[in-house]
């Protein structure tokens, strides 16, 4: 009797969702698919697959490949402080990564203007991720420039957080 | 009139004309939608008999390109029918066109077919004030020039697989990117001897050509070449790099997938080595030279996080507790030993948690 209420109930609850909901479905990346298939999203290219890889590629690093590379500078080099800044409703942990020498002070002795840089707000646009990663490996790889990068590292404070939204990011990288 | 007057003359006439309003040009190029998408769909059911097409298809066979353009010319701009009828039948054509050879379909009429401006405006699905085509003329006629020029690549490279290697490759160069697609769709009906010819050539040609990348990816792979593999690995470059090492995991045996890591690891460039290291080493956890060789690398500036990721994958007892063990230390090993303990644990209780 339970069973049958519970049935009835859903299927009450599935009769008064709105239409776009009921019809919602879906829909595939492919390279191409028939003009009739409306199950699929031809992109006329190979669908990108991240690739669990620290080092930058002609393609997308996955998030555990991003967050290798970034907990291995930090681990590695002076400049990057890892911190986390909140946790996901999946549990897992949103990280910034301020760019920077270790005081907060600049040569001078004044403190240090911070400025803050984000990606991976939107799940499915995973280039924001490779761009934030792709400045924190720019600041390392020209920390000795004796110019414009030392002259940031040494005098203020970069933010990065190379991906907000962890839980839909992994979920789309699936 | 002194220099100093003239100047303030000028910058006066320039901040006047910048000060001046600018005409609203974005609101008379913004469209709104112009049709309820479930109507539209219904009106261009009911008024397709599927017979225009059917007319136009004969002329396209008969050859008669100027008939067929002044037809579809003079039907797109019929007033008496409704737009979705229109432009449900000329969108349903112009697919169709891609499964026609190329050479009977008329240059002229994919590019009037590709200006076309669609008139049947439907709310965009996730934005009711964006206006999208119901039926995108324009981009279906595009995406046919594409096709039918990778179609006329293919057979001119199907052709030119027996002539010398040389001819072949140049002309793969020189072609557009729709053409090169298709001389790779050609590599598929290559026989054994041509594949290796093609293979041996541009091998030798790819350090000083890395455009040829993708040609040797397919070649190697093709081949069933382990060292033209390696060869890609360490002069080749761009995402045929990736496929390649993607495909290499179904096609190769465990040893000759473990002789490519290892040799890409000894002698590819760091971004290509790293990409052998995570595509490459997942089941191979059973060969003794490819652990103790992920081992030796995490103390590597470049590769050492590479190889902690990949050692970390392998989610096996006896590896956790060799990392265990080298994490104790100060040295660049023991910190990225470190770090794969931390990616592990920290992958294992997201993993618990969902």
């Amino acid at each position: 009797m339970k069973q049958a209420m519970a049935w009835l109930a859903l299927s009450l609850a599935w009769a008064g969702l709105p239409a776009h909901a009921q019809e919602a479905r879906i829909v595939h990346w492919v390279e191409t698919a028939p003009v009739e298939d409306t199950n699929s999203i031809a992109l006329g290219y190979a669908v990108p697959v991240p690739v669990d890889t620290p080092l930058p590629f002609d393609g997308f690093r996955s998030y555990a490949g991003l967050h290798a590379r970034h907990q291995d500078l930090a681990n590695t080099t002076p400049w990057v402080h890892p911190v986390s800044v909140g946790t996901t409703r999946a549990g897992r942990t949103i990280w910034a990564y301020r760019m920077g020498d270790a005081d907060l002070q600049t040569r001078t002795g004044s403190a240090e203007q911070a400025m803050l840089t984000n990606g991976g707000i939107h799940a499915r646009e995973w280039q924001t991720p490779e761009t934030v990663t792709g400045i924190m490996e720019l600041l390392v790889e020209q920390q000795n420039d004796q110019f414009l990068y030392r002259y940031l590292l040494d005098n203020a404070n970069i933010i990065l957080i190379p991906v907000l939204n962890v839980d839909g990011f992994m979920q789309t990288q699936r | 009139m002194p220099r100093s007057t003239s100047s303030r003359l000028i910058l006066c006439a320039v901040v006047s004309v910048l000060s001046l309003p600018v005409p609203a040009q974005s609101e008379s190029n913004f469209r709104r939608p112009n049709w309820d998408r479930v109507l539209a769909l219904q009106t261009a059911a009911m008024g397709d008999s599927g017979a225009q097409r059917d007319e136009w298809f004969r002329e396209l066979r008969e050859g008669d390109s100027e008939a067929l353009l002044q037809s579809i010319m003079q039907f797109s701009a019929a007033g008496e029918l409704a737009s979705p009828v229109r432009e449900q039948q000329l969108f349903l054509f112009t697919v169709a066109l891609a499964d026609f050879p190329a050479e009977q379909v008329p240059a002229r009429l994919l590019e009037f077919l590709a200006n076309y401006s669609p008139q049947t405006l439907v709310a965009h699905e996730e934005s009711e004030n964006n206006a999208v085509a119901l039926f995108n003329i324009p981009a279906a006629a595009r995406g046919v020039q594409y096709a039918l020029a990778r179609q006329q690549g293919e057979i001119h490279a199907a052709a030119l697989l027996a002539a010398p290697a040389d001819r072949w490759i140049d002309q793969y160069l020189a072609a557009s990117p729709a053409a090169k697609a298709g001389f790779l769709d050609a590599l598929e009906f290559a026989s054994g001897a041509e594949i290796a010819g093609l293979d041996r050539k541009v091998q030798g040609l790819l350090s000083d050509q890395p455009a040829l990348t993708t040609v040797a990816a397919r070649t190697a792979l093709a081949a069933v070449d382990v060292s033209s593999m390696r060869h890609v690995l360490e002069s080749g470059s761009g995402p045929a790099v990736t496929a390649m090492l993607r495909a290499v995991t179904g096609t190769l045996a465990t040893h000759d997938r473990a002789e490519l890591l290892l040799a890409s690891i000894e002698s590819a460039p760091a971004q290509n080595a790293a990409l052998a290291i995570a595509l490459l080493s997942p089941g191979l956890q059973a060969v003794p030279q490819v652990i103790s060789t992920l081992f030796d690398l995490l103390g590597d500036p470049e590769l050492g996080s590479a190889a902690a990721l990949a050692l970390m994958g392998f989610d096996e007892a006896g590896i956790r507790s060799q990392l265990l063990l080298l994490s104790g230390s100060k040295s660049l090993a023991a910190t990225r030993a470190r770090m794969a303990i931390q990616l592990g644990e920290s992958a294992a209780m997201q993993g618990a948690q969902q």
